[in-house]
């Protein structure tokens, strides 16, 4: 299988970035692993990459509901971004509102869905469908 | 004797003399005269031949004349070849110088020409009556004299018919006619004969007569008058026109009712219009909707009167479709303008006149609906309120299922990678967090509470509270951090100004805002905030403005009030001030309306709903 170099966590739930980080850490697969608070820091991280003609990411771990600028706005801005290839998008999410399951369909990024909680079997899920 | 002899041979008379014994003694008769009367002189009057039926009446009358020693007179006819001739004979018996009866002597007149005349005569005036009696009404000839009398000459039979009086009794005494004549009427009826007299021109009239059996009759009548020397006569006809009467009379009667009824139907508003759209009609209806008088506006145009700017070019529209004869909806919604200006919608249905000169004429009918639209827009209002509602509960149960599962499942992510921790310190790295989450869970359930709370309590028990107190000291509770802000906070408020409110939801708004003006504010300037009032549309709107962060309302507009939405890096923020204070004002059936500018400031303009004030 093979590894998933760099990924980026966008939420604002601390816990959750602390486990996530520690479900990573133990998978061998997961090589880096970066966190941001909300939207805005993670777009301001990538334009760096951009500027600086650095390695993109390879997958991204999105909460939906955070402040100064939620999961959405981060997904229209970011496809509006000259990338040299897709960044895969998994939403993870405790909601149940149809509507954001509806809404996800229509981005093209969004690979999947990852319910909460967070455990090793999801995890390894999304490192198969990428990897395949 | 010979002179005698000269005249009887010169005129149409023939003299027969007989003597006692009825035997013709001596004839002297016109020339013109056929009588040979060698054929019976010297002969008795039973043995010359003549018809028996001529030769009794005869003898009859001689011996009348005979013994009353008068004249007598007799009319016959003799059947001369083919001819029947008249003859009228008058016989007297002569008496001698003695005094005693001498002979007859029979004086014959011959009258067939008199006869022939008068049975013509007859024949014409039958046939004139035949005619008469059968045309309708009834056929006259009345003649009024100088001296003042008048006579009915001629009448026909209709007058039976009509007014139950016989021919010949008119004919007798016209006055007859003239009683019947209705009271009120008779004055009028004589007028107009005088002058058709005078003036010698055709005369008619339209009368009441009143009949007997107390039925009144309508009739109207017309006729030429002739002069003769010592009269007029008109010969002329009457007709019965009591039902044609009666008929327009309904026929008045039923147009002036819906006349009547039209103009003075006061809720609803009829005008008529030509085809520029010109006003010919204006009821009651349309003075009271519109408060313009019908003299104010007839023949003036509708565009200058009625229509609003909104609608102008709709209704030249409307009356060029008319013109050019296409079809036009039966109704439609117009915005008129009253004469004071206020606008009235009204609902309009159409019926377009064709006259007989085939003009066009549009009638309208307006039907008041402002206060319907009113209605609909409270309804509206409330539909909207509802549907925010509905929507919140729905955006409530989310945030509600989100917030808890995201704390829930943290923990049991959390629980279930605690068994594979290896060292103590990164189990108790995770027990710190279990038990964080844990408080933000119950923090969470305590928040949503607090909604609940608000959100099914809508009809808590408003009173009326003095603004300014609230507001004076809701930042007097904040006076510390005011003062450590060095916030200067300006209050603009009549201290007489008494709302309606709920007081806990009042104090919780006011908090609330004023707090984030505080929290939010400008880094680079001090803090500058002003509270003040007016009044608007219905409402009491209290703004407070701030000249802080401000907010980007492109971005966030949708998101402001929501729950658990937070728009600054601000690690304290919960994203429930704004959704409680929207919950708040509305549930006391106010609203809350919101301007920002980032960098610049906010304006928060909340509205208070102005209950009975006059």
């Amino acid at each position: 299988m093979k590894t998933i170099k760099n990924t980026l966590i966008i939420d604002d739930d601390q816990v959750l970035i602390t486990l996530i980080r520690l479900l990573v850490r133990k998978n061998e697969y997961f090589e880096n692993c970066k966190d941001f608070q909300n939207g805005k820091k993670a777009l301001d991280y990538i334009q760096n990459i951009l500027d600086n003609n650095q390695e993109l990411p390879d997958l991204i771990l999105l909460d939906l509901n955070m402040p100064i600028m939620d999961g959405w706005e981060f997904l229209d801005i970011l496809s509006s971004l000259p990338l040299e290839r897709e960044i895969p998008v998994y939403i993870v999410t405790s909601s149940i509102d149809p509507n954001d399951l509806e809404k996800a369909d229509s981005y093209k990024m969004i690979k999947g869905y990852m319910m909460k909680p967070v455990t090793p079997g999801k995890l390894i899920d999304i490192l198969e469908n990428i990897t395949a | 004797m010979k002179r005698f002899n000269l005249l009887l041979s010169q005129s149409s008379v023939n003299l027969f003399v007989l003597d006692k014994n009825l035997i013709y003694k001596e004839f002297m008769g016109s020339e013109s005269t056929f009588i040979d009367p060698d054929i019976f002189i010297g002969k008795s009057m039973f043995e010359i031949g003549m018809p028996d039926y001529f030769t009794k009446m005869t003898h009859e009358a001689m011996m009348m004349a005979l013994k009353t020693g008068e004249t007598q007179k007799i009319d016959y006819h003799l059947d001369h070849h083919v001819k029947r001739r008249w003859f009228s004979a008058k016989i007297t018996a002569a008496k001698n110088n003695k005094g005693e009866f001498e002979e007859f002597l029979c004086f014959v007149f011959d009258i067939t020409d008199k006869v022939e005349t008068e049975s013509k005569i007859k024949e014409q005036l039958n046939l004139i009556k035949t005619i008469t009696d059968r045309i309708p009404g009834v056929i006259y000839q009345f003649e009024l004299f100088h001296n003042g009398e008048s006579k009915i000459a001629f009448v026909s039979s209709g007058i039976k018919k009509h007014l139950g009086i016989d021919a010949e009794d008119v004919k007798n005494d016209a006055n007859l006619f003239f009683k019947y004549i209705h009271p009120d009427d008779r004055k009028m009826v004589f007028k107009s004969i005088q002058k058709s007299s005078m003036e010698f021109s055709l005369w008619n009239a339209t009368f009441r007569v009143k009949l007997p059996d107390g039925r009144t009759l309508w009739l109207s009548g017309e006729s030429l008058p002739m002069k003769t020397p010592d009269s007029t006569i008109w010969n002329g006809y009457l007709n019965d026109v009591t039902e044609k009467i009666q008929h327009k009379r309904q026929l008045q009667e039923t147009e002036l009712k819906f006349r009547n009824l039209l103009y003075n139907t006061k809720h609803i508003a009829i005008q008529g219009y030509d085809t520029n759209g010109t006003i010919i009609y204006w009821n009651k209806g349309s003075e009271f909707f519109y408060g313009y008088q019908e003299n104010e506006v007839i023949h003036k145009n509708v565009s200058d009167i009625l229509v609003s700017c909104n609608d102008i070019e709709r209704v030249q529209k409307f009356f060029n479709r008319i013109k050019n004869g296409e079809r036009v909806n039966q109704s439609g919604e117009w915005e008129h303008l009253s004469v004071d200006g206020r606008v009235i919608h009204v609902i309009s249905s159409y019926f377009l006149h064709h006259r007989i000169d085939k003009s066009v004429e549009i009638y309208c009918i307006d039907v008041d609906i402002s206060e319907i639209k009113d209605k609909n827009r409270e309804l509206q209002h409330l539909v909207n309120i509802t549907t925010s509602q509905n929507e919140r509960l729905l955006n409530f149960a989310h945030i509600v299922s989100h917030n808890i599962r995201s704390h829930t499942s943290n923990l049991l992510g959390l629980t279930t990678v605690y068994e594979d921790l290896e060292n103590d310190n990164e189990k108790e790295g995770f027990i710190n967090l279990i038990h964080q989450t844990s408080q933000r869970l119950d923090e969470t359930i305590h928040n949503l509470n607090e909604i609940i709370s608000i959100q099914t309590q809508p009809n808590l028990k408003k009173t009326t509270v003095y603004l300014k107190e609230y507001v004076d000291s809701t930042i007097f509770s904040l006076s510390f951090i005011i003062n450590k802000q060095q916030a200067n906070i300006n209050v603009n408020i009549d201290k007489d100004i008494n709302i309606e409110v709920v007081p806990a939801y009042l104090d919780s708004i006011l908090l609330n805002l004023i707090t984030n003006a505080i929290r939010y504010a400008h880094p680079s300037r001090n803090i500058e905030i002003n509270i003040y009032t007016e009044i608007k549309n219905g409402f009491l709107i209290l703004t407070i403005q701030d000249n802080g962060l401000g907010i980007d309302l492109n971005r966030h507009k949708e998101k402001l009030f929501k729950m658990y939405k937070t728009f600054h890096d601000n690690p304290d923020a919960r994203g429930l001030g704004l959704f409680l204070v929207k919950t708040q004002i509305e549930a006391m059936n106010g609203k809350i309306e919101v301007e920002s500018e980032v960098n610049k400031g906010s304006k928060f303009m909340i509205h208070f709903e102005l209950h009975n004030r006059s």
